[in-house]
């Protein structure tokens, strides 16, 4: 899981005197140095070497010559995976442009009511935040069961005659990921909307633009970058996401990171696994690339300019 | 005309109003119901909720669950202290350096919040296992979760230190202190808040933490997250419900500790 944080912008300096830390630059860039070090051995060093790998025949752990193809046209020659594959990218899709729907009804309320139940919308908001995956699968586990409280409660009052089983339906996974991932999109378009100018929007309305057009026209564009970013933040994370679709997904419906797991685990296809691992990276990085295109002036939250 | 448009606009705001009702339902919900189901005696809590019962919590409140949560606190714990010693002392380095390496050091120590943490897990699990390493442990998933710590605190006390004059460290200095005395009694004190907001995160993201944990645990290494995990795939028990609270309460009351230190929303959002 992660959570959108502010990025630390440039410490003032007085031009034409001495600071400390100018003259000894070096020596205080050197403090980074455990932590950059860190990052490259438990995280940069062996991502990059698995992608390396994955193109290479895998027996058990280790690693033997020469280059190949074979991990990848295994792959795309199983329509399993193609499905799985097709799954994944729409779910993802899905999940990201709800997230954007309810994340700018939430994030509008924050920034441009006056409402006293602000503090407790922010509360709400941030709780999902804090409380494990666990729970809140597991929660909605009780909720969407067979024996579940919505399937018993629509029986009880004869909505429905038997049980629909919600789990392991794409339906299941797309509302459980939509519930981890919106925090990130209200906070995403919130900072996006922080920055525009409310009078804009009261101009508009002033002469004579309704609401619904002055959203349309005037505040949806200027908050572009922020929607931008917050698709692409909950789309790459859903792509990635395990836990949330292992569970609601039932073991039926798999994702690509639900197949690392079987692939790494359950069948010991290492070279498989690797390869999956990277396609959910071209896929993140494809997406990022594609929507950024779009929009030059969108940041994404992790990347400083 | 003017008369209709209003009525519009009141029909617009009253829609709005029930979706923001319903998508804050949607959110508080699933977690009320694991609250509800551990105190109740059924299998699935049956609505009007009438019975009250602990027996899941006694049934949670085993060896067998105590073990894992013990094991996740004190590795959210390790991880969270190496964390704010590499990140702060990152950050404080990014701080105070003018270099255009800056820029490019910061992206790199955030990289990886950018990187799904499946991948990560599978990458170190690989990478350990080429060298002949059958090395899972807590010390590896220590390892791990200090990789998303550091970012967390990069940015919180990157954040807290935008606000230092380093002229304050100077007067300082030329006021006679030692420049060890300069840090512990200017630049640790301004750092403050920043360095609890990155722990609170750090601590959270490591103690919650399943993805990244996914490939690294072993059977003498489980967390509480992946074994509640695993029992969930398979089987569906109430004392899962409370041990997710015990955990859930937990996290809450680290975090209303960390809040007396430090205003969280000085770090979430707006940029």
């Amino acid at each position: 899981m992660r959570t959108v944080l502010t990025s630390p912008t440039k410490a003032t300096s007085v031009p034409g005197r001495p600071v400390p830390g100018n003259n000894k630059r070096r020596s205080k860039l050197n403090l980074g140095l455990p932590g950059i070090i860190w990052v490259l051995a438990v995280c940069a060093i062996p991502t990059a070497v698995m992608l390396g790998t994955s193109f290479f025949t895998y027996e058990g752990a280790s690693v033997t010559g020469p280059v190949t193809l074979e991990n990848y046209t295994d792959l795309f020659s199983d329509s399993y995976f193609r499905s799985v594959l097709l799954d994944t990218v729409w779910m993802a899709a899905a999940v990201g442009v709800i997230c954007l729907i309810l994340g700018t009804l939430v994030a509008h309320f924050l920034v441009r009511s006056n409402s006293r139940l602000r503090g407790l919308v922010i509360l709400l908001v941030i709780l999902p935040l804090v409380s494990s995956v666990v729970v809140r699968t597991y929660g909605w586990l009780v909720l969407l069961e067979n024996g579940g409280l919505i399937n018993s409660v629509a029986m009880d009052l004869g909505l429905i005659d038997a049980p629909i089983a919600f789990i392991g339906s794409r339906f299941a996974v797309i509302i459980g990921l939509v519930h981890v991932l919106l925090p990130f999109s209200v906070f995403t378009i919130m900072s996006s909307l922080q920055g525009v100018d409310s009078s804009l929007e009261r101009a508009s309305r002033d002469l004579g633009a309704g609401p619904v057009a002055t959203f349309r026209r005037i505040t949806i564009p200027l908050i572009a970058p922020g929607l931008i970013s917050g698709f692409i933040l909950t789309f790459t994370i859903s792509i990635g996401a395990y836990a949330t679709v292992a569970v609601l997904g039932g073991g039926s419906l798999q994702t690509l990171a639900v197949l690392v797991r079987e692939r790494m685990v359950t069948s010991l296809e290492w070279g498989q696994a690797a390869a999956i691992a990277a396609i959910i990276l071209v896929i993140g990085a494809f997406v990022v690339g594609l929507l950024l295109s779009f929009s030059r002036k969108t940041r994404i939250p992790g990347v400083s300019e | 005309m003017k008369n209709n448009r209003g009525s519009i606009a009141r029909a617009g705001n009253a829609l709005r109003n029930v979706l923001l009702v319903l998508t804050m339902f949607f959110v508080t919900v699933p977690m009320l119901v694991v609250v509800w189901t551990s105190i109740q005696p059924n299998t699935y809590p049956k609505f009007p909720p009438t019975q009250f019962s602990l027996k899941w919590w006694n049934e949670a409140l085993t060896g067998e669950w105590m073990r894992p949560l013990a094991l996740s606190a004190e590795i959210a714990g390790i991880a969270t202290i190496i964390s704010v010693i590499l990140g702060s002392a990152a950050a404080y380095a990014l701080a105070r350096s003018n270099s255009r390496a800056r820029t490019m050091l910061e992206g790199f120590l955030t990289s990886p919040l950018l990187l799904p943490e499946i991948v990560i897990s599978l990458a170190v699990l690989q990478f350990i296992s080429m060298f002949g390493g059958s090395w899972l442990g807590p010390e590896l998933l220590i390892a791990a979760h200090v990789t998303i710590g550091i970012p967390f605190v990069v940015r919180t006390v990157g954040v807290s230190l935008v606000g230092v004059d380093p002229l304050w460290e100077r007067a300082a200095y030329d006021l006679g202190a030692s420049r060890l005395r300069t840090f512990f009694t200017i630049t640790l004190p301004l750092m403050k808040s920043g360095i609890f907001a990155g722990a609170l995160f750090a601590f959270i993201m490591s103690f919650n933490n399943v993805e990244l944990s996914l490939f690294l645990t072993s059977r003498s290494a489980t967390t509480l997250p992946i074994k509640i995990l695993n029992y969930m795939e398979f089987e569906y028990s109430p004392s899962l419900a409370a041990v997710a609270v015990t955990g859930m309460a937990g996290i809450l009351l680290i975090a209303v500790i960390a809040s007396r230190f430090t205003r969280m929303t000085d770090f979430i959002g707006g940029r």
